[in-house]
């Protein structure tokens, strides 16, 4: 008997471990998966973060942000193109305090990323306004090129081997229990192009995996929806 | 006759492979979303760091000062301090470019190695190379670069 609760333990351990993502930040998002995507937007009439960073607290950061996911020619995962707001710490070696052993800096500003295999780039983007409303979008704009914008200016273009992506993503980021963002949070217009043609959303999924009691749902209706075209996240 | 309408039916293959597949040949428009205004589109801004290529070393940012960011990196070894054009450093990756820095834009491109380095969003990396990028005049930070031999989690 002992042996088989063992054995169950085990199992259930093992199936945990498989489901479960492996991720150490806090988030809350949603996602468009396993279609042909030439292109990613949404519109956000409040990108207010606050990460409470402080030189006491030099790890603290939230992000705002989405991102378009590519799968190689094998059909193995590799890597994103991702634009967002960001609030609180940035990995940054003239920083004047560090997070662990790494100097960091405090930023209220965008950013550009992406990953491709095991490499990694990372660009602040600063003068664009952080109050009020904004636009993000990830959009191929040419054969491998692939653009990403803030309200609808370019602030960098990427050439990757893929001509799609495979996952349209949107929410939130942090690492820090307490961040704040303007609650409810709304994102509009949820629109991905595919076939050269952009439409909304007609599905989607939700991604909350935090402890934090954040919560996104499709939609502007409290208690959840099925307008994929438009999210609402809360926090406590 | 038959040339001419192999000829009219290689143009128009021709022209649904381009629109199916994307390619925005010049002169034509890229899709936008639904509800947005295509004249808003900027695609080549302005550069909010321009080309300061005139402007006197002793006026920027001195190697010294570089020097102490990587001894800020106490874990990481330095391997390279240079002062370069911001073209030059976008042309050595290779996979993305902006115009929102002037080409000639005087940056200081540091290269670090890491047996591990724990960042905010992939978690632990081993056997690293970074590279950060400083705008020699303002000392901003432009760039962050990892490449890694193990590690990293993030979900994509």
């Amino acid at each position: 008997m002992r042996r088989r609760i063992k054995v169950f333990l085990t199992s259930l351990l093992a199936v945990l471990l498989l489901t479960t993502p492996v991720l150490a930040n806090e988030y809350t998002r949603v996602a468009n998966l396993g279609t042909t995507i030439q292109g990613g937007y949404f519109y956000s009439p409040d990108v207010s973060l606050a990460s409470y960073w402080w030189s006491g607290e030099p790890c603290r950061f939230i992000v705002k942000t989405h991102w378009l996911g590519f799968d190689d020619s094998s059909g193995n995962t590799n890597g994103w193109i991702e634009i967002g707001r960001v609030d609180g710490s940035m990995q940054d070696a003239s920083g004047s305090v560090k997070c662990g052993e790494l100097p960091v800096k405090n930023y209220d500003a965008y950013y550009v990323a992406t990953q491709v295999g095991s490499s990694y780039d990372e660009w602040p983007v600063t003068g664009f306004s952080t109050s009020g409303g904004h636009s993000f979008q990830v959009q191929r704009t040419g054969t491998g090129q692939w653009t990403a914008y803030i309200d609808f200016t370019s602030v960098r273009t990427f050439t990757r081997s893929e001509n799609d992506a495979v996952r349209h993503r949107i929410g939130f980021e942090s690492n820090y229990t307490d961040t704040w963002f303007s609650s409810p949070s709304e994102t509009t217009s949820h629109q991905i192009l595919t076939n050269g043609t952009w439409n909304t959303w007609s599905s989607g999924s939700r991604e909350i995996w935090n402890t934090v009691n954040w919560n996104t749902i499709f939609g502007t209706t409290a208690g959840g929806g099925t307008d994929y075209s438009k999210a609402t996240s809360t926090h406590p | 006759m038959k040339i001419r309408w192999q000829i009219i039916t290689a143009v128009s293959a021709l022209s649904v492979v381009l629109v199916a597949g994307g390619v925005f040949a010049a002169g034509t428009v890229a899709p936008r979303p639904v509800g947005t205004d295509p004249a808003r589109y900027v695609e080549h801004p302005t550069p909010q760091l321009p080309d300061n290529a005139n402007v006197p070393e002793s006026s920027l940012i001195p190697r010294e000062q570089i020097l102490s960011y990587a001894e800020n990196e106490s874990t990481g070894q330095l391997v390279s301090a240079e002062l370069r054009k911001w073209q030059d450093h976008e042309r050595q990756y290779g996979n993305s470019v902006t115009t929102l820095i002037g080409p000639n834009r005087k940056v200081w491109v540091m290269t670090m190695k890491f047996d591990t380095y724990e960042d905010l969003r992939l978690g632990t990396l081993k056997d690293v190379q970074a590279v950060y990028v400083y705008d020699a005049q303002t000392g901003q930070m432009l760039h962050r670069h990892l490449d890694w031999k193990s590690g990293g989690r993030r979900e994509e």
